[in-house]
């Protein structure tokens, strides 16, 4: 039967569930400061229209977080005024060659400067592990759509990531 | 080591996300904001129609009261901008506007002129009729704005009625609804009636030298929304009104006038909450004229109320009646201009 989440519900599943869905907005946020905020922004949508619900609601805040990272950021814009801050940082550490430059940072840190879509279909594809079809439902969009989105995220990596990887390490895109 | 950079991704945001965990208060936080949110965007809509516009006063009217949101650096002509959207919301609604004047070395009362001299290119002060009413004053004064009727009530230190001021829609004679003033002051036992019809009944254009809110004008928020469009405030920080964080503007020196005016606004809503303006008198003595503001929405209970209140003074016919020429006007009067 369906009934009202109020917030004493959505505070006992942040208590159980918190981690996790911080842990997402921090992957799509591309820190712990922007994850909180990205979390928030979500939440307040959420709580804007109590309803009733008789389905996972942890899975409707994770669509509401998705897709706040891939439309609402893009809309404002914040993601071109990360730009220049993003590319100077990850220029400084491939400029250093005395620095052992942990590839797997840089990448995270390089998800950033990909547009707000790609950036979700990349969290959402290759670390929450969903499928394509997954990731199409939970953005609202195609499966063609996130295929190509995938792609054209992890080229842009390779592109943005080659200077940091250094002649000794090549990039490969594993394909399952 | 894998060079797989789907697999270094996934362990980039392991690392990244390791030890996640949502900060306490996130619920209770973004339904602070959604409420903050939802009362910006009820006073912001001026474009919305006379209901939306309504909502936003009620809404503010019950939430308010606990204080606004936190004091933020805003710039004169965003504050100007908010709060001429703000009053033309009002006025869509068309809002009552409750108006609570108290004063400190002042009094209220009346300044009547002679409309048939006024009318006729004199200097203002020719048309004057000083010894008219001279000795009503009341220690406070509550006005109502309401469509065409403007409704100024005096009450002494005790409470007791001193006089009714009414503009409104009046029968006459012969059976016309006409605009008029009316209105008796009980301690000189004395009514009128005056007929605003004709050339009499028009007001001057308001101009930016007049634009002076405190002034107990009965154009209220008209005379506040010239004062904004003609820049005449400046931001002074923020100050508790009644519980509320309001944003405190003070009016720049007018050529000519040593009066000066605050204004606070409530920063939620952006609605003025009150005024105050120092008046300096002949003898360099200061008088304070404090104005609290209420904007109500046209709600049953509150054009009941309002209906009380214009029914609450009643004018008994045994009164003097001043000639119809004669025109008192309620307001502020400091001490010298109070005792003829």
């Amino acid at each position: 039967m369906a009934r009202e989440w109020g917030s004493a519900e959505w505070e006992r599943l942040l208590a159980e569930r918190g981690g996790q869905l911080m842990g997402t907005a921090i992957a799509l946020g591309g820190s712990r400061a922007a994850g909180e905020d990205l979390l928030q922004a979500a939440l307040e949508r959420v709580l804007r229209k109590p309803r009733q619900v008789d389905w996972d609601m942890e899975g409707y805040l994770r669509r509401v977080l998705y897709n706040l990272a891939a439309d609402g950021w893009r809309r404002r814009g914040r993601w071109r005024q990360k730009l220049p801050l993003l590319r100077s940082e990850a220029m400084a550490a491939a400029a250093d060659d005395t620095a052992v430059v942990d590839l797997r940072d840089v990448l995270v840190r390089l998800v950033l400067q990909l547009p707000p879509k790609q950036r979700a279909v990349i969290v959402l594809r290759y670390w929450e592990q969903r499928t394509e079809g997954e990731t199409a439902s939970l953005l609202g969009c195609s499966e063609g759509t996130v295929r190509s989105a995938a792609s054209r995220g992890l080229q842009r990596l390779r592109e943005l990531a080659e200077p940091s990887a250094g002649a000794g390490t090549q990039l490969t895109e594993e394909r399952s | 080591m894998t060079n797989g950079i789907e697999e270094m991704l996934r362990e980039g945001f392991d690392r990244l996300t390791a030890d996640a965990r949502a900060p306490a208060g996130m619920v209770s936080r973004a339904q602070r904001h959604n409420c903050r949110r939802r009362i910006a965007s009820l006073s912001a809509a001026a474009a919305g129609t006379g209901m939306v516009a309504a909502a936003a006063v009620i809404t503010v009217t019950a939430v308010v009261p606990q204080g606004g949101p936190a004091p933020r650096v805003q710039a004169i002509a965003y504050v100007t901008s908010r709060a001429q959207q703000a009053l033309a919301t009002v006025a869509q609604a068309k809002a009552i506007e409750e108006l609570h004047a108290t004063a400190r070395n002042g009094t209220f009362g009346f300044t009547v002129l002679n409309m048939a001299l006024s009318h006729q290119q004199y200097p203002p002060g020719s048309a004057v009729l000083p010894g008219v009413l001279g000795s009503v004053k009341a220690q406070r004064m509550t006005s109502w704005f309401y469509h065409d009727l403007v409704l100024q009530e005096g009450f002494s230190a005790a409470g007791k009625l001193v006089f009714t001021s009414s503009i409104g829609i009046v029968t006459s004679p012969a059976g016309k609804q006409v605009p008029a003033a009316y209105g008796a002051a009980y301690p000189a036992r004395t009514r009128w009636l005056s007929p605003l019809t004709g050339p009499n009944g028009k007001l001057p254009k308001l101009t930016c030298a007049h634009a002076f809110p405190g002034a107990a004008t009965p154009h209220l928020r008209a005379t506040i929304l010239k004062a904004l469009s003609c820049k005449l405030f400046a931001l002074a920080g923020h100050q508790r009104i009644g519980g509320v964080d309001a944003i405190k503007l003070i009016m720049k020196p007018l050529p000519g006038l040593s009066d000066r005016e605050t204004l606070w606004l409530d920063p939620s809503t952006y609605l003025p909450l009150r005024t105050s303006v120092a008046v300096r008198g002949s003898h360099g003595q200061v008088s304070l004229l404090v104005q609290d503001y209420r904007w109500l929405p046209p709600t049953a209970a509150n054009l009941a109320a309002l209906h009380a209140a214009i029914h609450r003074a009643t004018i008994p016919s045994k009164f003097r009646m001043l000639p119809p020429a004669d025109l008192p006007l309620a307001g502020f009067n400091t001490p010298p201009a109070s005792q003829p």
